[in-house]
């Protein structure tokens, strides 16, 4: 038996002045364990039925409810919680009478839950070039019951579909209260805490800015991943997976001890990804993952440390152009190549991080609840490429230093324009050899199209034998990174109207990047100097040093070589917020404030930029961001409520996007521009209708969301300034708005207790909304009169689309369960307004101006249109299966979960983007005229059919 | 309960032997091949030459020869160096190492063909389905693009070219200015005595090699022969990595190829980089 009290503020201030008290106010209570192991549940919903009265159960289990409220009568208590069948409860209410229900206890329903828990490897994404570019609000369908956000996870990632037209960085995720986004690209890493499934499922899922206890919140949603051994169910539990599109096979294994009658818990997890190939040619997958935790729990105070290490090492693919993808189809990798016999791919990216977490949880009172994080987190990733840049050097008494070498560019790029028909069909009237050649380049593509590893280890061996240093090596750019991140928070309840919480938190990053040599590939050494650097003359004959303090390195495996610098950088913030919950309202207000700094160390003296410029300390980089946010929700009556959420707050630019060319200089995007660097703003609003019945559950929301001042930092090489420049850019881009308008609608309904019908539906509209400002720096010899720097005023990029995976999307679906533990379900959905990224450069007056800064004299404005037209992606329908049994066989249970994407083997692109190649007037219409152009945009092609099968022991 | 366990385990640890993935380490190819076999009459580049001269003298200047099925094989030296950018996607052969007699280029549609086809290797060079003509006054050898060679593509290369293992010593072919005629065309030679003429050199002007701004494509030189008082144009492509070199002011020789410049009416030498300059404390001759 447990008793119930419950105290206001104004009872003490009423007792101070003398009034009599009446301590005793009408609750109702109990406790709720589960039945086979009599564990005591936690986050389990109690609702008095036909009233607006509701909460959840806390660690203990125990829940109490204010009925003061409530006329006097009988009332029906519900008792829900996923993974278990409800129950439902009568009791009365009379007067001030306290009712205490006792012990409730719950079934676990072995077969349910479990289609959520598989999410987390489905979205285990991507090999695309450069950033991650997935999106997972994964544990959210085991978090809620939002059938938009359950489709979004699970369904529509596969095309990228970002909800809300908001990429992961504009997201956060958090572990144990503790934001996991890194401060490089904001992004969270997921490589970091990946294969540890079995101990992530407890996920709690805020959808924008809606209250969270621990976080201001982010646009695209926020994830908290609780890991605490006292929270996991106890047990062993034992999986093997089977699946094609990344890994190919997957060994897990937990042993959690759940909360011990001592106090103590602990948790043990460890599991295996491998494969040789994804559904990308050459894409090696190898990733191990061991996780621990130990916690002791007293009754108000409990302590818990975990670790993680989850080394992985990943091969990776790229965007291919039409030409390719038609010549060799989707699943085509140029980046990997035989070498003697074996499969090599040229660019493999690896991660290994060690991660561990104290925390500490403190119930002060009975109604408040401080609890403090000290999160490390060391170690490194490395992504590997070939470099065709070999030089030996030539000093002789008539030249001075002259750097003779370097490979060709096709030798380590089987997709180079060179090797492609279209290359040899350019001209205007091709000649019949020019077929001929491109007929043959065709059939050896075909046959062929991968990386020569023994021709390149062959010139390096040809080399050494005259004593040259090597042509090709493979190296690793490199960035080593150890993080701290403390934080407290604070968790408050008045009383059972008003809360407060409050957060203090410190992350401190230090990143070392660098780039070190990995394989010399049979040659003797690699001399470390920039092969395009044109030295003629006294004035730039040290531009060719990537370090002037030790010029003409000859370096081998394991040296540091090409640039070095650090990155120190930390964010120091504070959020409070407040909630307020009556039987009609819910209202919450928070804030936040907060402070960014950075600060990049050069530990390589760059020939372009000599001295200070590249070497030893950067300007500090500081940012002071702030956030408002406030939201209502109206409970119509039980069943509805409705609910609107605004917010404006700024958010600092990444590491990524303040330092303009990190690799050589200490240029900041503030240096550039002249002026303070801002931070971007961003203010929302969003309304919502919620439904929530026996057998529908709705919700409608719309969304008004913009973004102003933006950053952006692009590098690539273009032949296209000034008419015919040519060099290898950095293209920063200020002051960028963008407008996300949109609705999403959610329904799941039940026609029969055994069959369940879904749909949802995402209708958006994403747009660039002005002319931002943009200017390319370089170091090649076309910017040479302007000092490396040229402003080109604004680009043009009012009303073209974001890029950010499909804009309109629908999904019909249907789920079957039946009481004989098995269950099946199929989804068709629907992705469009799919749009490629533009190129920024493109759209400035510089895609109109000749060499003398004169408009082209063929320059025609309905043609120029017609040429910075924005690719559209046709919509397609995918098709998705799942299936799943379970058995019971004494205390084990057996779970058999089978996921198929894309049963139709449709052909569809999920993104991509444009080249600024030849973004000028010029040559992008000489390119249109041609049947394949030789620089075309690339494209990310989706899977075709994808599986995976897993196969689950638990007991 | 245990045994179970036990049970699993050891499937575990099965699956775990056969998740073995490729490992990041990879073991290197066999340094050399073996020696490559090409069949067919052996043909020599003076024999090549005079075909090209005997077509010439049949149809005329633009007149070139188309190698049939069963032609031979062609041997030669490596005599150029694109190494330093001053060649592009053109290969030299002379006959010879020590004694050349004729020489021929071979267009070939790759660069850097110094990681494979370096200075002084031996190759062969199939000649059927090629074709050959003076091509910018010099003895070309290609394939028969109308009426002009063009280049061999890349992807036929390997079996055209074909590389043998040797990588022979090259001494230049020594000459003076008044040797030179079109026999020694695409051969090594080395012309003593020479200076580059007082224009360039003398008072404040320094010119380099191919980086006057006036310089478009190719800088063109003059070396006076301080025997003779010939001259000769030491030709520079703009994209050779030397070509800020200054030009020495001072008397000494020049080691390059010889061939003509682009109109094919002038005599050029060619450097493969600067070391075929040596221009030690020679004092200047008064020419």
């Amino acid at each position: 038996m447990r008793a119930c009290s419950i105290a206001y503020p104004t009872l003490l201030f009423l007792t101070l002045l003398g009034a009599t008290m009446h301590a005793q106010k009408a609750t109702v209570s109990g406790v709720v364990i589960a039945s086979m192991t009599l564990e005591k549940l936690s986050n389990v919903r109690v609702h008095v039925e036909k009233t607006t009265l509701g909460t959840k159960t806390d660690v203990e289990g125990a829940f109490c409810l204010n009925l003061q409220t409530l006329p006097e009568g009988v009332y029906a208590l519900k008792i829900t919680m996923q993974g278990y069948g409800s129950k439902r409860l009568s009791f009365v209410k009379y007067q001030d009478k306290q009712t205490d229900i006792g012990t409730i206890v719950l079934d676990h329903e072995h077969t349910q839950g479990n289609v959520g828990l598989e999410i987390i490897e489905l979205s285990d994404q991507e090999l695309n070039d450069d950033a991650d570019s997935f999106v997972t609000i994964a544990g959210a369908l085991h978090a809620n019951k939002d059938v938009f956000i359950a489709a979004a996870a699970y369904d529509f990632s596969a095309a990228f579909f970002r909800p809300r037209g908001q990429d992961n960085a504009y997201g956060k995720v958090l572990i144990n209260g503790v934001a996991m986004n890194t401060l490089s690209r904001g992004k969270p890493e997921w490589s970091t805490w990946g294969g540890l499934n079995d101990v992530q499922r407890n996920q709690q899922f805020t959808p924008s800015l809606s209250e969270n206890n621990m976080i201001f919140g982010d646009l695209a949603g926020n994830t908290n991943i609780t890991m605490r051994p006292s929270q996991y169910r106890p047990g062993v539990r034992v999986s093997y997976a089977t699946a094609n599109k990344t890994y190919t096979g997957r060994a897990m294994g937990s042993y959690t001890s759940g909360l011990l009658a001592s106090g103590w818990a602990y948790a043990i997890s460890a599991s295996r990804r491998f494969g040789n190939e994804g559904s990308r040619a050459g894409t090696v997958y190898d990733a191990n993952s061991i996780y621990t935790g130990i916690e002791k729990k007293w009754k108000r105070y409990a302590i818990n440390l975990i670790g993680m290490y989850t080394p992985n090492r990943r091969g990776r693919a790229t965007a291919l152009t039409e030409e390719v993808y038609q010549l060799k189809g989707r699943s085509y990798n140029p980046n990997w190549g035989y070498q003697n016999g074996a499969v090599r791919n040229a660019r493999i990216q690896n991660s290994e991080y060690l991660t561990t977490m104290l925390s500490q949880y403190w119930n002060l009172t009975k109604r408040t609840e401080l609890h403090t994080n000290v999160l490390f987190q060391s170690g490194k990733t490395t992504n590997s490429r070939v470099d065709a840049g070999g030089t030996d050097l030539l000093q002789t008494n008539i030249a001075e230093e002259l750097y003779l070498g370097g490979g060709h560019g096709s030798a380590t790029n089987p997709v180079h324009p060179t090797v492609l028909p279209s290359f040899y069909v350019k001209e205007t009237l091709p000649t019949p050899l020019d077929f001929q050649k491109a007929f043959r380049a065709q059939q050896h593509f075909i046959a062929d199209g991968q990386l020569h590893w023994d021709a390149l280890i062959g010139a390096n061996q040809n080399n050494a034998q005259q004593g040259y240093n090597a042509t090709y090596i493979v190296y690793e750019d490199t960035m080593e990174n150890t993080v701290f991140h403390g934080n407290m928070i604070l968790n408050s309840a008045f009383n059972d109207r008003f809360s407060i919480q409050g957060k203090l938190a410190y992350r401190k990053e230090q990143q070392q990047h660098y780039a070190k040599v990995k394989d010399l590939l049979g040659g003797t050494g690699f001399l470390d100097i920039d092969r395009y650097a044109e030295t003629e003359d006294a004035k730039t004959k040290n531009t060719a040093q990537n370090d002037l303090r030790h010029p003409n390195r000859v370096v081998t495996v394991g040296d540091r070589y090409k640039y070095q610098y650090d990155i120190d950088a930390s964010v120091g913030s504070g959020f409070l917020q407040t909630q307020y919950t009556n039987t009609h309202f819910n209202g919450f207000l928070g804030g936040f404030l907060a402070h960014t700094q950075y600060q990049r160390t050069g530990r390589f003296e760059n020939g372009y930029f000599p001295g200070t410029a590249s070497l030893g300390k950067s300007s500090a980089q500081q940012f002071l961001t702030y956030g408002v946010k406030a939201g209502i929700t109206y409970k119509i009556n039980w069943r509805n409520a409705i609910n609107g959420i605004a917010g404006q707050y700024t958010k600092a630019p990444t590491i990524a996007r303040t330092f303009i060319n990190p690799r050589q200089t200490n240029a900041s995007v503030s240096d550039q521009i002249g002026g303070l660097q801002k931070s971007e703003t961003i203010t929302t609003v969003e309304a919502n209708y919620t439904h929530h019945s026996s057998k529908l559950q709705a919700k409608i929301t719309g969304y008004y969301t913009t973004h102003k001042a933006g950053t952006d930092i692009g590098f690539f090489f273009t032949q296209a300034i000034a008419g015919d420049g040519v060099a290898f850019v950095q293209q920063i881009t200020t002051n960028i708005d963008k407008t996300y308008l949109g609705g999403e609608l959610g329904i799941s309904y039940q026609i029969t207790p055994t069959l369940m019908l879904k749909s949802a539906l995402a209708i958006g509209q994403y747009t660039y909304a002005n002319a931002p400002e943009l200017m390319l720096t370089s170091t090649s010899k076309a910017l040479e009169k302007q000092q490396g720097v040229l402003p080109l005023g604004t680009a043009a990029l009012q009303s073209y689309r974001i890029p950010t995976g499909p804009q309109h999307v629908g999904q019909l679906g249907f789920q079957y369960r039946d009481p004989k533990y098995w269950w099946f379900g199929l989804t068709a959905n629907y992705f469009a307004e799919s749009y490629s990224s533009i190129s920024y450069f493109a759209r400035t007056t510089n895609f109109t101006k000749d060499i003398d800064g004169l408009p082209f004299n063929d320059y025609d404005e309905a043609t120029a249109k017609q040429l910075l037209q924005q690719e559209r992606f046709d919509p397609y329908l995918l098709i998705n299966a799942t299936a799943g049994t379970s058995w019971r066989i004494r205390k084990y249970t057996i779970g058999l979960f089978a996921a198929v994407q894309n049963v139709f083997n449709e052909t569809y692109k999920t993104g991509g983007f444009e080249s600024s190649r030849m973004a000028n007037y010029r040559l992008a219409l000489a390119e249109s005229k041609r049947k394949t152009p030789v620089y075309g945009s690339r494209y990310y092609y989706g899977a075709g059919i994808t599986y995976y099968l897993n196969l689950y022991l638990r007991f | 309960m245990i045994p179970i366990i036990y049970k699993i385990l050891l499937i575990l640890l099965v699956i775990l032997q056969l998740s073995c993935v490729h490992t990041d380490e990879y073991t290197l190819p066999e340094l050399n091949p073996t020696v490559p076999q090409l069949q067919g009459n052996p043909i020599t580049i003076q024999a090549l030459v005079q075909m090209i001269a005997q077509q010439q003298a049949k149809e005329g200047r633009n007149a070139n020869v188309v190698f049939a099925e069963g032609i031979g094989i062609v041997t030669g030296y490596v005599v150029s160096n694109d190494k330093a950018g001053n060649f592009y996607k053109e290969l030299l052969l002379q006959d010879d190492p020590i004694k050349p007699t004729a020489g021929i280029r071979i267009l070939i549609d790759q660069n850097s063909l110094f990681t494979q086809y370096n200075f002084g290797r031996k190759v062969y060079v199939q000649l059927e389905g090629l074709a050959a003509g003076i091509e910018n006054g010099v003895p070309t050898l290609g394939v028969l693009e109308n009426t002009t060679i063009g280049s061999i593509g890349r992807t036929a290369i390997s079996e055209i070219v074909v590389r043998s293992l040797e990588t022979a010593a090259i001494t230049p072919l020594e000459l003076t200015t008044s040797d030179i005629k079109n026999e020694y065309l695409n051969v090594l030679v080395t012309l003593g005595n020479v200076q580059f003429s007082d224009d360039e050199v003398l008072g404040d002007r320094s010119y380099t090699l191919a980086a006057q701004p006036r310089d478009w494509f190719d800088g063109e030189r003059m070396l006076i022969s301080c025997k003779t008082g010939d001259t000769i144009i030491v030709s520079t492509s703009t994209f050779a990595d030397f070509k800020g070199v200054t030009l020495p002011k001072s008397q000494g020789s020049i080691t390059g190829i010889l061939t003509k410049n682009y109109k094919g009416k002038v005599f050029n030498i060619v450097l493969n980089d600067p070391t075929g300059l040596v221009f030690e404390d020679m004092d200047r001759c008064l020419f």
